[in-house]
């Protein structure tokens, strides 16, 4: 089997496969990350799959873009002030409490990452169950959706931390370079074609440039998205074209991760994938419990969701991407599990 | 305004080209050869497309614009997209003429055809006498005669001439294919150029059959056998068959699925390319076959078109860019009389024999008058006949394929440029991609 027929195999399995993973009466148990698994299945056969590696930056390039795409100043300016301080004391105390704690089971530098990732919430789960219209579960729901734009920006400050001279100086030059080359590009044409066409370019461009300079396409994409929606004349088209089709994308991103990535498991992963598990739900109940829990079961925030693989990709590939990474294996199967956990129980309650 | 636009992508592409040209000495990660061919698409696809509007600008097809850029930025020019990014993006190449022969498959419609099959046949045959036999024998007459090529032995040149003949009788399906959805161009004119280039492509794939046979028959000294004209007809009717199936296959799709037309289009050419490779078939002729049959033969055909037309884009941007930067000027300098005389001597020839099969079958004005200019760009299928030879016949078949390639560079930049001159002319244009 070639690569190229393995992604083909990936983009037909994420088409069809999506109908049945967000089928609306409810998810399934992994609400997703079963092609996760499929990957996996992939790794463990006998062919070179490291051409496909490439893909996976622009992946990430594109899933910050999305995100950076939604923070419209002129938006942001009318949201309640509460809401931000909810945010970041929510974020603040969801990173900095795990990563001490996974810091104590094991994991070196990987446990704020780690951090950052557990710290994001399925927003499809908690939406699934939080119909109501009321003003409080809003504010949860638009709560939830906010995580990740403060989960990459504690990322670019983790990331500055360890490399100041790379992170502030290069990964600064690259967002400025990028966002005006994008603006420039997309309001030189005048068909929406043309603006589709030039995103596949320059996702591809701009993020396989961060790939040959270490530098974190997911940061870089989510600033570009900043800059053009805030400045790009055709903005809302952007958003359109980059959220189209966002649910079979992120499937082919799961499967070329799980075959990128493998898993290596060892006798020790045994201990810290549960006591990762245990930490995330512990942390997780006691925040949420004095924080803005009330009114809602608690398995509803439970699944971290996609985002928290967005996350650990980014880190990973940035260390190498050295397949069956112990420490990757071990964080991307406790995400998994916490899915597992959130999508089962939240469904048994609401029954 | 519209100057200032022009300036403005101008300045794009400068920058770009500045700041790629920046970006490449630092590939020295252990990635490299990885990546690279993934910068080099993303770099191309905008560089490529932005050359397309500026030829768009200047009232010229937008294929124009992508090959120009692909031959600056290729190595022939600037070597910003290296030999190695071009054959490692050849799948894609593959791709775009599976997609493309399924476009060119889905373009013919029967009805249409119906109206025009005596002009279709007629301009066809006349193309075989004239271009083709007339090719021949003048090419041998000046080759035999002249120091125009470094051939001397008269048995070689007559095969160089036979191949010769079959590259003046090729068209492109793709170029053709790209300038028609480009203008959305409808009409008498543009159904008989897109019969005629169709049913010369199948003719040219069982005319280099035979001419290999007799070549090699006449090199070896060895007689044609009836085996192998077998062989011939069962390879293409079973290149026809799988067509046949693959055309049902995609019904069956539209009918029960219907959904991601314009996903299901490229990866069905993804897949159309595998299995055709696979099973040794001619897989050109499948996906024509395979289109032919979903326009024709069901209802379907309106949902295969809608997704060709949300997918041509970006497949034709990057299959012509590459084909631009694929192109060797470097043998020009060595055979340029020879090769601008079989450039203009082919225009000619052109023109006469499709004058006079339009003529002789009382084809209406317009075609008689314009539609020679559909029939000049060759491309694809040229260059694949000439790399088999190449590689059957070394010695001479290197100066076959160097020859061959300056003609095509020629052709894909003049070609297209003609076709659409003829189109507008003819009034078949239906969208002007610059006006408003």
């Amino acid at each position: 089997m070639n690569s190229s027929l393995v992604f083909v195999l990936a983009l037909i399995l994420a088409y069809t496969g999506v109908f049945f993973i967000f089928k609306r009466e409810r998810l399934t148990l992994l609400a997703g990350f079963e092609f996760l698994f499929i990957g996996y299945i992939l790794y463990f056969q006998d062919f070179d799959a490291s051409t496909l590696k490439p893909l996976l930056y622009p992946f990430l390039c594109w899933m910050g873009m999305l995100i950076g795409l939604q923070m419209r100043f002129s938006d942001l300016k009318k949201l309640p002030k509460s809401l931000y301080t909810t945010l970041i004391s929510f974020t603040l105390l969801t990173i900095i409490i795990p990563t001490g704690l996974f810091y104590l089971i094991g994991f070196s530098i990987q446990s704020v990452v780690m951090a950052i990732a557990c710290c994001s919430i399925c927003y499809r789960n908690t939406a699934h169950y939080i119909t109501n219209k009321e003003r409080h579960s809003r504010f949860v729901l638009f709560l939830i959706s906010a995580i990740p734009f403060a989960s990459i920006i504690a990322l670019l400050l983790f990331y500055i931390g360890t490399d100041p001279i790379r992170d502030i100086g290069i990964t600064l030059v690259f967002i400025v370079v990028s966002s005006i080359l994008s603006r420039a590009l997309l309001t030189s044409v005048q068909d929406k074609n043309s603006v589709i066409l030039l995103l596949i370019g320059l996702i591809l461009l701009v993020s396989e440039t961060c790939a040959v300079f270490d530098v974190s396409a997911l940061v870089v994409g989510f600033f570009v998205g900043i800059y053009l929606t805030n400045t790009c004349i055709w903005k809302t088209y952007i958003f359109r074209v980059v959220y189209h089709n966002e649910k079979q994308l992120f499937m082919v991103f799961l499967i070329l991760l799980g075959l990128m990535a493998g898993l290596k498991l060892e006798l020790l992963s045994a201990a810290r994938i549960p006591a990762v598990v245990l930490t995330v739900l512990a942390v997780r109940y006691f925040i949420l419990k004095f924080n803005f829990i009330a009114g809602f079961n608690y398995f509803y925030f439970v699944a971290p969701g996609g985002f928290a693989l967005v996350i650990l990709t980014d880190f990973w590939l940035k260390q190498g991407g050295i397949p069956g990474t112990l420490w990757f294996s071990e964080a991307t199967l406790s995400i998994v599990i916490l899915q597992l956990i959130g999508v089962l129980f939240s469904r048994q309650v609401s029954q | 305004m519209n100057k200032h636009r022009n300036r403005l992508i101008l300045l794009n592409i400068a920058i770009l080209c500045i700041l790629f040209a920046a970006i490449r000495p630092f590939q020295s990660h252990e990635n490299y050869h990885l990546i690279s061919p993934y910068l080099a698409l993303g770099f191309l696809v905008i560089a490529a497309h932005l050359g397309g509007l500026l030829a768009q600008a200047f009232a010229l097809p937008a294929l124009t614009g992508n090959l120009l850029a692909g031959i600056l930025l290729g190595p022939s020019v600037l070597n910003l997209i290296s030999l190695s990014d071009i054959s490692s993006l050849e799948l894609i190449n593959s791709l775009a003429l599976s997609f493309i022969a399924i476009t060119a498959g889905g373009e013919l419609k029967l009805k249409n055809l119906r109206k025009h099959a005596t002009s279709i046949f007629a301009i066809t045959i006349s193309h075989f006498i004239i271009v083709f036999s007339t090719s021949i024998a003048l090419f041998y007459y000046i080759f035999t005669h002249t120091a125009l090529l470094s051939i001397t032995d008269p048995t070689i040149i007559l095969s160089f001439c036979i191949f010769l003949g079959i590259v003046a009788m090729a068209k492109s399906p793709a170029a053709t294919i790209a300038v028609l959805n480009e203008f959305r161009a409808k009409g008498p004119f543009t159904d008989l150029v897109l019969g005629v280039t169709m049913l010369v492509d199948v003719i040219i794939l069982v005319m280099f059959a035979i001419a290999m046979a007799y070549v090699q028959s006449i090199i070896t000294h060895t007689p044609i056998s009836l085996i192998f004209l077998l062989e011939l007809i069962g390879h293409l009717l079973l290149s026809v068959g799988a067509g046949l199936m693959f055309g049902y296959l995609m019904i069956l799709f539209y009918k029960y699925i219907g959904r991601e037309l314009t996903l299901f289009i490229v990866i069905a050419s993804f897949i159309s390319h595998d299995m055709a490779q696979f099973a040794g078939i001619e897989h050109m002729l499948m996906c024509m076959v395979a289109g032919f049959i979903v326009q024709n033969f069901s209802r379907q055909g309106h949902r295969m078109i809608e997704g060709i037309e949300n997918s041509y884009l970006p497949i034709y941007v990057v299959f012509f860019s590459l084909a631009g930067a694929s192109l060797n000027f470097s043998h020009l300098k060595a055979f340029y009389p020879a090769v601008i005389l079989f450039v203009v001597v082919r225009l000619i020839l052109v023109l006469i024999a499709t004058y006079l099969g339009a003529y002789l079958s009382k084809a209406p004005p317009t075609i008689l008058k314009y539609s020679w200019t559909g029939f000049l760009t060759n491309a694809g299928l040229t260059l694949s006949i000439v790399i088999i030879i190449e590689n059957t016949f070394p010695d001479w078949g290197s100066i076959l394929m160097a020859f061959v390639i300056s003609v095509i560079a020629i052709n894909q930049i003049v070609g297209p440029v003609l076709f659409k001159l003829g189109l507008d002319k003819s009034g078949e244009i239906t969208r002007w991609p610059n006006r408003k």
